[in-house]
């Protein structure tokens, strides 16, 4: 193969899932015309070959390409041109290769393969759907790939709205429940916040820098030419954006609420991809941050607010999907803590680890939910590692990489964000201790849920007691297609750690780190050297331990409480404990927004109907008056006799026209 | 080219007129078929406009002069240029699709039980209009656009007193009232200039910019001429609290000819960008801002009235006005970006709300109800894709054609002032909230299996899907006609300020 053939190859990464979309999305439309009952085994296929051939196609251009060492050595094809709007400002359709998309694309790729094979087993019960839902999911993968791949900030806006799409179509995928509709709905208008503050940001950055290309943006930002009030109001605005599809404080609520959705359908869009959407979007646009010190610290803080936030949140939820999606919104806010910090390449290593062992979770708690016959209350499980010894491994083995525990993945990525936390100069302590807390109540909460769903007495009493075996449902639960995926992400759930591992303890660089900083557009040192401390060594050993402590004796908290005293969650309702309470109930940030908002604007649109109903009469009565007394003629006219319009109009015309021709003579 | 697609309706129109009466059902599918043959002639001479069309020079082009009364000014010339050939192919578009679901909608009424007006009728007036507002698009010359303007009327109203729906009656004389005074205050308007800046009134004939003369107008009558215009476009365009007549007429007028209804509101539209903008530039320095925040108001209180409705045509009228708002925006905010953003979104919102249109009327033809807590969907894929596709587009999901002209107005905007682009962006939350319920509504209702859409109506929203996506992903033509001839009618206010 010839290095000519990167384009062909770059360009075919995004539009092989998206033939794959339009061929299943014609396949359902014929079935659904015909009424077959024919289930379409077709469409899985099509999907999930499209997929592996968009990795081959991403791994032959990473074949084929020159090392990236630099900004410089990026690759942008811009096949097509989508609108000019003056000589700089235009707008193509292209896509580019660099580091980001080096490692994003085949992370988005293979959790999407995983997903898609979990898929097939979750919805057996349901294969009528199979065709509508893996057209959705080719066109979330398209979408997710041109977000990525992206060049400029338009095409990155297209993926960015399509994601908000797919997402909407997706969560709102079982028609027949009405939960899902408004949760679909819900997280679209939510989505939608972000996209207006983006939008204005997008403007901005056109106004400044008069370009729309990532490599432009760079260049205008590193020229130090950008008023630092401009780049920190875009930086704000950006932040909002990515706030809203990152599930950060206070935009977050749309997030648990899209747990109504098929649950791959949360472990891929909802836990590894589309959330970190906002996390990539500020990455790819560092170059504005770094410029705006002010809008990176309220990132930052924001970041640390939502991580320890959402993780108390996250310790009394009784839905498995609500704890995993809680616990989602933690990581994130940690991912965000770290870029307000300036280290970039900690988040993007964090995104790369959490997409693995939280899709991994939410595939366990998929497997879960099929087994326990769509029960999703942890209130009603437990014992289920008797049954399913093989799934409470799997399970231990992503939540010890989310909680943290030595060795494993989450434990190396979490590191580094717990450095940059502490060596924050505005505060760092503060951000710092919340970084700690929040890995406390991280481990609390993933073992309090291993230990509630797999442990302990059997429940629920007579489902599980023969074997699972008992309504004959055991023989037709899948376990190839569950159990592969599982498998096979617990594999860089693992290790995945490896290729981050901090400079503390092998005294070099690691690969990921020198890799992805070495192709920042701007390097960030100046950045981190403004925004951070440099932490001695005594320093860094004392957070990593720190790291350690808190992530075990969280877990030993949790061991202690629900495995030895075998305390079970309350009933909701039954806390008496005004903390317990407001965890519960999510800090009641969904019941202030029906109040401040939604209330308020049923409210104003009955009103406005209101005025509809009498006002807008009143006023075109009275232009009916006023006509009828400027003009007989007119009042005649009411009378309806409709033959004799013609003719009105004719003679009012032709007066007007000599009324015209007398004015200029 | 011009011509052929204005006279080719024009003379069906007079042939089923005149042609003697058959059996009913004979004679209505000649007439339709006759009808179809017009309007695709006319859409067939729009393209090849279009093929000939230079989108870079910007001035009116393809001129075609019939007749001219020396020294009255009354010649019969046509001309387009990058603010009307969007709008006169998206009218020849436009009235094809609308012939075909006409027809459609007859097909269903013979079934009816209530006998009806003369369908020829129907059919006459309806190539009636399309030659009017295709002549009415293409004027270049005030005379001539002033009586197309008046003669509009006509058919219209006759379509909606006999073949509209329960509340036709209401509905007809509202849009006569508020239309006939509206215009009255345009003549008076063009009168004043001609009479104080002489030199425009020597032919009659159109520029795409009169600005250099209306520099000889003292500024304060500048403003009252100004302010007479945007009475007569106001109305029809409308805003709010003109409205009232648009929410009837959206909701009443005759099945086949519903999905233009978001056509006929770009009159007023294309009124303001044709005589308002390129003309007014001092004034719209002082008070642009006011007019455009009327047109926010507008879009704030059809998406808060939109919201709360109960019947699927309403919410459709409302989010309407709601559109309007911004396109008054784009247009008044003298900036280039802004004004093609306005000429781009009359086309996306004619086409999205023709969607959308059809898609309610897919109900209505057959007699079901589209109230929102009554309507039920059919068990079709074609459905839901022309009404995802339609909603997607009217609230500006890139990859339809509502993004184009949503982002160059949105981002024109932010030259004029950044609170206002602000308070606009934010209707985008609004619009997708409405929208979204609308959806949500529908979905949850019940299925209905006895029916699904059939051929014709098939054929139409396909059309209809392909023209929204393809201009959505390559407006790059549409766009850069617009852009050249919105360069030419902002720069005497500075261009881009």
């Amino acid at each position: 193969m010839k290095p000519e053939l990167i384009p062909y190859f770059l360009v075919m990464v995004p539009l092989l899932p998206l033939l794959a979309s339009v061929i299943n999305m014609f396949i359902f439309a014929h079935a659904d015309r015909n009424n077959k009952e024919k289930i379409q085994y077709a469409t899985i296929v099509i999907s999930i070959s499209a997929v592996l051939l968009a990795l081959g196609a991403h791994f032959a251009v990473l074949h084929l390409h020159p090392p990236l060492t630099g900004e410089g050595t990026a690759t942008i094809i811009a096949p097509w041109t989508w609108l000019v709007l003056n000589g700089t400002l235009k707008f193509d359709w292209a896509v580019r290769f660099d580091a980001l998309t080096a490692i994003m694309v085949p992370v988005v790729l293979f959790v999407a393969l995983m997903v898609q094979i979990f898929s097939i087993g979750y919805l057996s019960d349901r294969k009528r759907d199979y065709a509508r839902y893996f057209a959705l999911l080719s066109f979330f993968v398209f979408s997710m790939l041109t977000l990525v791949v992206a060049a400029n900030l338009f095409v990155f806006f297209v993926g960015w709205e399509a994601v908000g799409l797919s997402s909407y179509k997706l969560i709102s995928f079982y028609i027949e429940k009405d939960a899902a509709q408004t949760a679909g709905k819900k997280a679209f208008i939510m989505n939608r916040i972000g996209d207006a503050a983006l939008l204005i940001g997008c403007f901005a950055i056109f106004r400044v820098a008069n370009t729309a290309d990532f490599r432009e943006i760079a260049l205008a930002f590193s020229k130090n030419s950008i008023a630092t009030s401009h780049a920190n109001f875009i930086g704000l605005m950006i932040f909002i954006g990515a706030a809203a599809k990152s599930a950060q404080l206070p935009l977050y609520t749309w997030l648990p609420d899209a747990m109504t959705g098929p649950t791959p359908v949360s472990a891929l869009i909802h836990a590894a991809t589309m959330v970190t959407a906002g996390i990539f979007l500020m990455l790819r646009l560092e170059p504005v941050f770094v410029v705006a010190p002010e809008a990176s610290l309220v990132v930052a803080y924001t970041g640390a607010t939502t991580a320890l936030l959402a993780a108390y949140v996250a310790v009394c939820q009784t839905d498995i999907k609500k704890v995993l999606a809680f616990s989602t919104v933690s990581q994130l806010g940690l991912m965000v803590l770290a870029i307000g910090t300036g280290s970039f390449a900690a988040a993007f290593f964090h995104l790369f680890t959490h997409a693995f062992f939280k899709a991994m979770l939410f595939l366990v708690a998929g497997a879960v939910i099929t087994y326990l016959h769509h029960e999703q209350n942890i209130r009603k499980m437990g014992g289920l590692a008797r049954t399913r010894p093989a799934l409470a491994v799997l399970c231990w083995i992503a939540l010890a990489a989310l909680a943290g525990l030595p060795g494993l993945s989450g434990f190396f990525s979490k590191d580094h964000i717990l450095a940059a936390a502490f060596a924050l100069k505005a505060g760092g302590s503060l951000v710092g201790t919340m970084a700690i807390l929040t890995s406390l109540l991280t481990a609390f909460y993933s073992f309090r849920l291993g230990i509630i769903v797999f442990h302990g007495s059997i429940r629920p009493n007579g489902l599980l007691t023969t074997g699972g075996s008992a309504d004959g449902h055991a023989a037709h639960e899948p376990s190839v297609s569950f159990y592969f995926p599982l498998v096979v992400l617990a594999i860089p759930a693992v290790l995945a750690g490896i290729i981050g591992i901090p400079a503390f303890f092998t005294g070099y660089e690691s690969r990921f780190f020198e890799y992805i900083s070495r192709n920042i557009p701007i390097g960030a040192n100046d950045f981190v050297a403004r925004m951070q401390h440099s932490l001695d060594h005594a320093a860094e050993a004392r957070i990593i331990a720190a790291g350690i402590g808190v992530a075990l004796t969280g877990a030993l908290a949790a061991i202690i409480y629900y495995g030895v005293l075998r305390r079970r969650p309350a009933a909701e309702g039954a806390y008496r404990n005004g903390l317990a309470r407001l965890s519960l109930n999510k800090l009641y940030i969904d019941e202030i927004y029906q109040a401040l908002i939604v209330v308020p604007y049923r409210w104003l649109g009955d009103r406005m109907n209101a005025a509809e109903e009498r006002l807008i009469p009143a006023i075109s009565e009275g232009v009916g008056l006023f006509s009828q007394s400027i003009a007989g003629v007119v009042a005649r006219l009411q009378n309806g006799v409709l033959s004799n319009y013609a003719a009105y109009m004719f003679a009012g015309t032709l007066l007007l026209v000599l009324i015209v021709l007398g004015t200029v003579s | 080219m011009i011509s052929l697609s204005i006279l080719a309706p024009a003379i069906a129109a007079l042939i089923i007129l005149l042609l003697k009466s058959e059996a009913p059902q004979a004679q209505n599918r000649r007439n339709a078929i006759l009808t179809l043959i017009a309007t695709s002639v006319s859409l067939v001479s729009a393209i090849i406009m279009q093929r000939r069309f230079f989108t870079n020079y910007g001035e009116n082009q393809l001129r075609e002069s019939f007749w001219t009364a020396a020294g009255t000014g009354i010649n019969l010339v046509f001309s387009v240029d990058g603010i009307s050939q969007p709008l006169f192919i998206t009218t020849a578009f436009l009235f094809f699709v609308g012939a075909l679901f006409s027809w459609n909608a007859f097909r269903f009424e013979q079934t009816a039980t209530e006998p009806r007006a003369n369908p020829k009728i129907f059919w006459s007036m309806f190539l009636f209009l399309e030659a009017i507002v295709l002549a009415l698009f293409s004027a270049w010359n005030f005379v001539v656009f002033f009586v197309f303007w008046e003669l509009f009327l006509i058919p219209i109203i006759i379509l909606l007193w006999h073949f509209g729906l329960a509340d036709r009656r209401r509905a007809a004389l509202q849009f006569f009232l508020y239309t006939f005074i509206s215009s009255a205050f345009m003549i008076a308007a063009f009168a004043a200039i001609v009479y104080y800046a002489p030199r425009v009134g020597v032919d009659f004939d159109l520029r795409t910019t009169f600005a250099t003369q209306m520099e000889i107008i003292a500024p304060e009558k500048r403003m009252v001429i100004f302010l007479f215009f945007m009475a007569a476009f106001l109305v029809k365009l409308p805003v709010f609290p003109l409205h009232a007549w648009l929410p009837l007429t959206h909701t009443q007028a005759p099945l086949g000819t519903l999905l233009l209804s978001g056509l006929f509101l770009k009159l007023g539209s294309y009124g303001i960008l044709r005589f308002v903008t390129p003309n007014f530039a001092g004034v719209l320095a002082d008070w642009g801002n006011v007019f455009i925040g009327l047109g926010l108001v507008s879009m704030i209180y059809g998406a808060l009235a939109a919201y709360r409705q109960k019947s699927f045509r309403y919410v459709i009228a409302y989010s309407s006005l709601a559109h309007m708002g911004l396109i008054l925006a784009g247009s008044l905010s003298s900036n280039e970006y802004a004004v093609s953003g306005a000429i781009i979104q009359n086309v996306g919102h004619s086409l999205a709300n023709a969607l959308l249109f059809i898609v309610v009327s897919m109900h209505l033809v057959r007699n079901k109800s589209d109230n929102l807590s009554e309507v039920q969907p059919p068990r079709s894929f074609l459905y839901w894709a022309a009404f995802s596709i339609a909603l997607f587009s009217a609230i500006g999901v890139p990859g339809t054609v509502g993004f184009v002209g949503e982002f160059l107005i949105l981002f024109g905007l932010s030259f004029v002032s950044w609170p206002l682009t602000f308070l606009a962006v934010a209707t985008l939350i609004m619009s997708a909230a409405y929208m979204l319920r609308l959806f949500h509504k529908i979905r949850a209702q019940s299925i209905d299996t006895s029916w699904s859409p059939n051929t014709v109506e098939r054929v139409c929203i396909v059309m209809l899907i392909a023209a929204i996506l393809w201009f959505g992903l390559r407006p790059a033509v549409l766009v850069e006609s617009a852009r050249t001839t919105a360069k030419i009618i902002v720069t005497p206010a500075g261009g881009n300020r």
